[in-house]
């Protein structure tokens, strides 16, 4: 079938259009411009159809078929391309590939070269998984004010899981780390395959009426990572409403960081992994760990100044408390104080005083009249007046002897001794009328040598 | 003399709650001396209660199988 084709010396032409009518082409020349041709013509694009005779060759090269019920076209993916390929391609697989299609120039041979493969319907699952999304947003199933708060401490955690995924372990590990006290509560049911949404809807919902029963008050949605097609149930719209329709709060914690499922937009909180999940719905008790810690401080803190001031209190009452004793001594004390000062102030004062009268006797004596000369001149006025009383006393002397004298010679003795005598009536007058003598009156009469008394005695005349 | 609370029952969110009140009430001062006593012994009480529950180490899992065939046909 195949002949060789000798070199031929007119292999000059570029490509097609150079071809002059009746000139003759290689083979070679007609291959390479060809396959100028397919390469130039299609874009990159992706192919759909059923893998066969696939053949991985040891350079890690892939060889295969692509089929449709009418048709087929070679496949080869290069050994960089095959790596990439996240999963294993097998016989029979319905897939899409990313290829540019070309001819392989040694054979003549059309074919495609792939540089990536995807399961069949994944783009078509993708676009509906845009039209459900903008669908229940549209309808308000991811509206933010309809996210529910956690409880800030559960009193029992719900799971809605397989209890054979990698995602059960990590938060019952999580759980035991952080919130050992809680209980948890395990709603099984397969996470992948046909069934899995409806199964995973129905955990929901299960989780949900038995809440009250089971104690739990918080719901964690969880699924280890995986492709796009393994985490279809959580794109699934039966999920998305049995997670707004639960009673509980929903943390959906699906190990698949780099794409967002629809149970993740529909949850009240959204974790990048199961362990995440886990610890988000135990972040109370961490808190509340570290809170407690503190109360512990402050509230013995409180009370040990509560003592301290009330001790304070006692100290200053107790030293304004003090025994009579105490103050009579004070008292003592302070009467000893003020006698004190009120002796110094007496001194102080006498000090004073003595110094001015000092001062006093100092401005007199300066003012002393000159007593000695008015005293020489009284003394001789008290001479010249004791001379001349002396003298008066002398001239009255010699005149009052010459008086008595005299007087001596008109003494009515002398008459008596004459032989006169002195008659005196009762009353001690002199009687010098007979008339005014009647009988019977008591007469005095004195004489010069003694004196009788005598009776008038009636007298006829 | 302390009133024996329903701190068995008391959820964390009463026990705490009650907790930071005798905290800041004490810190006021303004308590009477028996009274701080009384309320510091019911916050040491709450205190424990609350390091308790958190301390319980022994956690219980319980996996609840769908009961026979589900009624779950509506969403």
């Amino acid at each position: 079938m195949w002949i060789p084709v000798e070199s031929s010396p007119m292999n000059t032409p570029r490509n097609s259009a150079e071809v002059k009518p009746g000139e003759v082409v290689s083979v070679s020349w007609l291959n390479r411009a060809a396959r100028n041709v397919l390469e130039e013509s299609f874009p990159l694009m992706w192919i759909a159809g059923e893998v066969s005779t696939l053949t991985r060759a040891a350079s890690g090269h892939v060889y295969f078929t692509l089929k449709d019920e009418q048709a087929q076209v070679r496949c080869t993916m290069w050994r960089n391309r095959a790596q990439l390929l996240p999963f294993r391609l097998e016989h029979g697989m319905q897939v899409e590939v990313r290829a540019l299609v070309s001819l392989f120039e040694p054979r003549g041979d059309y074919q495609l070269n792939v540089e990536a493969v995807r399961h069949a319907g994944v783009g078509n699952l993708y676009e509906a998984f845009l039209r459900l999304k903008a669908r229940l947003e549209a309808e308000g199933l991811f509206e933010p004010a309809a996210k529910r708060a956690l409880p800030r401490f559960p009193r029992g955690i719900a799971v809605v899981s397989s209890a054979q995924a990698a995602a059960w372990r990590d938060v019952t590990a999580a759980l035991a780390r952080r919130a050992a006290h809680v209980p948890i509560t395990l709603y099984p049911t397969p996470v992948q395959g046909d069934g899995a949404p409806a199964q995973i809807a129905a955990a929901i919902r299960r989780a949900g009426r038995s809440a009250a029963r089971d104690g739990t008050d918080v719901l964690l949605l969880v699924r280890g990572g995986g492709s796009l097609e393994d985490l279809a149930a959580f794109n699934s719209e039966a999920v998305a409403r049995a997670i707004r329709a639960c009673p509980l709060p929903v943390v959906v914690g699906v190990g698949h960081e780099t794409d967002v499922s629809i149970a993740d937009f529909a949850a009240d909180l959204r974790a990048a992994t199961p362990t995440a999940a886990a610890e988000l719905a135990s972040a109370g008790f961490v808190e509340l760990h570290d809170k407690l810690a503190l109360l512990d401080a402050r509230l013995t803190r409180a009370m040990q100044r509560r003592v301290e001031t009330a001790a304070q209190r006692l100290d200053r009452v107790a030293a304004r408390l003090t025994h009579p004793r105490q103050r009579l001594v004070q008292a003592g004390l302070r009467l000893e104080t003020l006698t004190q000062a009120l002796h110094a102030r007496m001194a102080r004062q006498l000090a004073a005083g003595e110094a001015r009268v000092g001062a006093l006797g100092l401005r007199l004596a300066a003012r002393k009249p000159d007593l000695a000369q008015r005293r020489a001149r009284l003394d001789a006025l008290a001479q010249r007046l004791e001379r001349a009383g002396s003298n008066l006393l002398e001239r009255r002397r010699s005149r009052l002897d010459a008086l008595a004298q005299h007087l001596a010679h008109l003494d009515p003795r002398g008459v008596l001794a004459r032989g006169y005598s002195i008659t005196r009536n009762a009353a001690g007058e002199i009687v010098r009328d007979a008339g005014t003598l009647s009988p019977g009156d008591g007469i005095h009469v004195e004489l010069h040598q003694g004196s009788v008394d005598a009776t008038v005695n009636p007298h006829n005349d | 003399m302390v009133k024996t609370p329903a701190t068995k029952s008391a959820t964390f969110e009463s026990a705490v709650a009650e907790l930071e009140t005798i905290v800041q009430d004490m810190e006021n001062g303004q308590l009477p001396l028996d009274q701080a006593l009384s309320a510091y012994q019911r916050g040491t009480g709450l205190l424990r209660h609350c390091q308790g529950l958190l301390t319980k180490a022994e956690q219980t899992i319980r996996v609840l199988e769908a009961e026979a065939p589900p009624e779950d046909t509506q969403p």
